[in-house]
């Protein structure tokens, strides 16, 4: 038999040879015929690393013997706001401040809340004080890559010798298209990742492990493709989302073309906005319908919680309906916000610059401003000695737009982070949570070049001299989060000559009336 | 800080109690010779003195912008009027009268700090508004260097692929890694530019000269306009491109004037007050110990 050349490393198996492995069905035969070289047989030794979080790739695999240890590497923090103790006035407050700085920063960041776990490209969720899961024989893991060229979202290395098959996207197609495979991978996934996700969202925290169970029964798994629409603005709010793979775009009509609201990331959940009518019942009853359209970015794997299910958690759980009615709140405070600012504006530098996308903008008003650097000192000063903001950018008007996050209507860094770090929450600010695996796509993706990837030296085990340990330096995103710890951006509160403004720029360049009629 | 109707309040706040204060002082004369050791001089100079250390914490403050004691506007504007009503209360507490050695020297650092200090918030009214109005190349202060050595780079490059090798060392900016560059081939008009380049333009790039030649845009501009009258069009490009740079780099040296008389004051005001506190301090430990 003629050797069959390989696409990808490792050895390339026949379609004999593949069709002998369960997971490939007969009727697989013409796409495996047709894909030759597109999977092959990787070996690797107890302690290999099969790759790294951050790292590119475009394929998946397939565990068929041994196991894989799957964490993130990047240590977490780096990234917060110094804490609020140190924002208030008062005794107690200043003895806090003062004792804040004999506190280490593990026991700072203990203190604040932090999310339960993380959702990673593979069939398990990182629990977020621990994040280390073992994948075992059978388990798929780097779909999300090799879908969507994602960068991997962790770090996977052999626990012991194993064999696996490394597959290219065409090869993975012709597996999830096995209604056996997609059949045991749901079944995977409902009874290892569905149940932490669950239980990390505060929607669920009230529920008890009964009723999650039974709530990890009843859902259904969708798929979606690229641009498909989940719900359109106005259709009847059937069922609540969480989103298993891929990301999902939030967007609403307005006059002058779609307003994005968000783009969530895989963990995240939608829908719950058109179920607060199941806690405050319309007087004159009739459906709810849906107020944003929902529609997949990429390839997009949903879970879907029927409406019955919810009616009979809110039945048993009264607390839930609290929790809905301060989500909702929260979203459409933030809905309205972002609805208040339409994107049609002027032409001219308000286009040529973007600022008709921001939401929040960093002005300093030359005039007043005495090139002091007061600003950027303070948010380094804030930001563990990492400046934010840099006090140079296009001019608009007699202000400088400095460099520092906008707040875009449209946030374009958001989509294709590998491990959700980069999010919008229940407010303006776009956030990058600590677990941020330093991959740079956000930073890439903006277009005002707001995001920073900042260097920092960490201790790691040195793979040559066993024992040891060696400093290697990693990277991490960092933006411009508002100080929302601290109630106002450090960079305004500071500045001495009363030039730095935080600013809707619609509003505060006093635009609408006659120049936006000019625009249309 | 510029002053506009945000101080009204702190204005009229401040003349209220400084008109008061001038009442108390002709109110209860002082039967001695002296005003400082009465009652209401005490009251002034302790006042004076909590307004000095006042006014030297914002320089703390500054350090600290985490802790949410005050905005920093609020703190520069209390610094400006509470330093102006302090000298009102030096003046009570005195008696009007310069008094020994230490008094004198302390009349003479708190009128210099006073001075320096006006000095800083009037070239603060119309500097800012200037370089915005007349630099809009402007950088950051720091990067005036960097960035000019970007500029010298690229107008090299240019020339050299005009004119041909130019005969001296081209150094690339930090962190650009150096390549061959392009050669022009030499003409009797490149052998023009090239004179102009290394005799008028390259020192201006590389600060090498009194920088008097391109004072203004307008004397670029001239410049250029007869450069090219003696070149043919087909060097226009070239040259209008090295007039933008050489344009660039006469405002960062603009730039680089304006910042230092905008910040250059401090360096006289910032240690006179540290020495007119501490004498301040010694003084009143003297005066109360005696």
């Amino acid at each position: 038999m003629a050797e069959i050349e390989s696409k990808l490393e490792g050895t390339a198996l026949s379609v004999e040879e593949l069709l002998k492995i369960p997971i490939f069905t007969e009727g697989a035969k013409p796409q495996l015929e047709k894909n030759l070289g597109a999977v092959a047989l990787r070996k690797f030794k107890k302690g290999d690393v099969i790759f790294r979080e951050g790292e590119h790739g475009s394929t998946a695999f397939y565990i068929l013997k041994g196991k894989v240890k799957v964490f993130i590497n990047t240590p977490f923090s780096q990234v917060a706001t110094k804490s609020r103790l140190a924002s208030k006035l008062g005794f107690k407050n200043l003895v806090s401040t003062m004792t804040s700085f004999l506190k280490t920063r593990d026991q700072t960041e203990k203190e604040m809340a932090s999310p339960k776990f993380i959702s990673i490209d593979a069939p398990v969720n990182l629990a977020y004080n621990n994040p280390i899961a073992q994948l075992n024989e059978g388990d798929l893991f780097g779909e999300m890559t090799c879908l969507s060229l994602y960068p991997r979202s962790a770090t996977v290395v052999a626990l012991e010798d194993c064999e696996m098959l490394e597959m290219l996207r065409n090869i993975l197609n012709v597996l999830q298209r096995n209604p056996e495979f997609k059949k045991k991978l749901d079944a995977d996934y409902r009874e290892r990742a569905l149940t932490s996700q669950l239980k990390s969202m505060p929607l669920f925290s009230s529920v008890d492990e009964a009723f999650l169970n039974h709530l990890k029964q009843s859902v259904e798994f969708i798929s979606l493709n690229e641009g498909q629409v989940i719900f359109k603005e106005g259709d009847t709010a059937d069922a609540f989302y969480i989103i298993r793979r891929g990301f999902v775009k939030v967007s609403k009509k307005m006059p002058g073309g779609d307003l994005v609201l968000s783009y969530l990331p895989r963990g995240s959940f939608f829908g719950e906005m058109a179920l607060i009518h199941l806690v405050n019942p319309h007087p004159e009853g009739g459906t709810v319908m849906r107020n944003a359209t929902c529609a997949a970015m990429d390839p997009v794997e949903l879970v879907k919680v029927k409406l019955d299910d919810f009616k009979q958690m809110l039945v048993r759980y009264p607390s839930v309906a609290a929790q809905i009615r301060s989500t909702v709140q929260s979203r459409e405070i933030m809905n309205r916000y972002l609805m208040s600012t339409p994107s049609d504006q002027p032409l001219d530098d308000f286009l040529t610059q973007g600022l008709f996308q921001a939401q929040n903008l960093l002005v300093l008003d030359l005039e007043k401003c005495t090139r002091c650097d007061a600003c950027s000192q303070a948010c380094a000063a804030t930001h563990d000695g990492v400046t934010r903001l840099i006090r140079e950018g296009l001019r608009y008007e007699n202000f400088l737009v400095a460099t520092s996050c906008r707040q875009c209507a449209d946030p374009l860094c958001m989509p294709g982070c590998p491990v959700g770090s980069i999010r919008r929450k229940e407010s303006l600010e776009i956030t990058i949570e600590d677990w941020c695996i330093g991959c740079g796509l956000c930073a890439r993706s903006c277009p005002y070049g707001n995001i920073n990837m900042h260097s920092f030296d960490v201790k790691e085990a040195d793979t040559q001299n066993a024992g040891q340990v060696k400093m290697v330096a990693k990277k991490k995103a960092t933006t411009c989060d508002l100080c929302t710890d601290l109630g106002e951006p450090s960079c305004v509160y500071i500045c001495p000559h009363d030039a730095a403004h935080r600013v809707n720029p619609q509003k505060f360049f006093k635009l609408g009336g006659a120049e936006a009629s000019f625009l249309k | 800080m510029l002053i506009d109707r945000a101080h009204k309040n702190w204005f009229v706040g401040i003349t209220f109690v400084a008109a008061f204060a001038i009442v108390v002082y002709l109110l209860f004369p002082s039967s001695r010779g002296t005003y400082g050791g009465t009652i209401p001089g005490l009251i002034f100079g302790g006042s004076a003195m909590a307004l000095m250390l006042f006014a030297a914490l914002l320089g703390e403050r500054k350090k600290r912008p985490v802790l949410r004691v005050g905005r920093g506007s609020t703190w520069m504007k209390g610094h400006i009027w509470l330093s102006l009503l302090l000298v009102v209360f030096v003046f009570l507490h005195s008696g009007f009268r310069t008094g020994g050695l230490m008094t004198t020297i302390l009349w003479v650092l708190l009128a210099t700090v006073t001075l320096t200090g006006i000095l800083g918030l009037v070239l603060q009214q119309f500097l800012p508004r200037t370089m915005t109005n007349t630099l809009p190349m402007e950088t950051i202060f720091d990067q005036i260097d960097y960035v000019s050595s970007q500029l010298r780079f690229e107008a090299d490059t240019l020339i050299t692929g005009i004119v041909g090798p130019l005969g001296i060392e081209i150094v690339p900016p930090e962190g650009i890694k150096m390549t061959k560059l392009k050669e022009g081939i030499p003409n009797e008009h490149t052998e023009v530019i090239k004179t102009l380049y290394l005799k008028e333009l390259r020192p201006f790039l590389n600060d090498t000269d009194d920088k008097k030649l391109f004072g203004t845009s307008g004397k670029v501009e001239s410049f250029f306009a007869q450069v090219k009258l003696r070149v043919p069009a087909d060097y226009h490009v070239c040259l209008t491109r090295l007039a933008e740079l050489v344009e660039e780099k006469r405002q960062f040296e603009s730039q680089r004037r304006m910042h230092l008389w905008l910040h250059g004051w401090l360096l006289v005001h910032v240690p006179l007050s540290m020495a007119l506190l501490l004498l301040a301090v010694a003084h009143a430990i003297m005066a109360l110990w005696y």
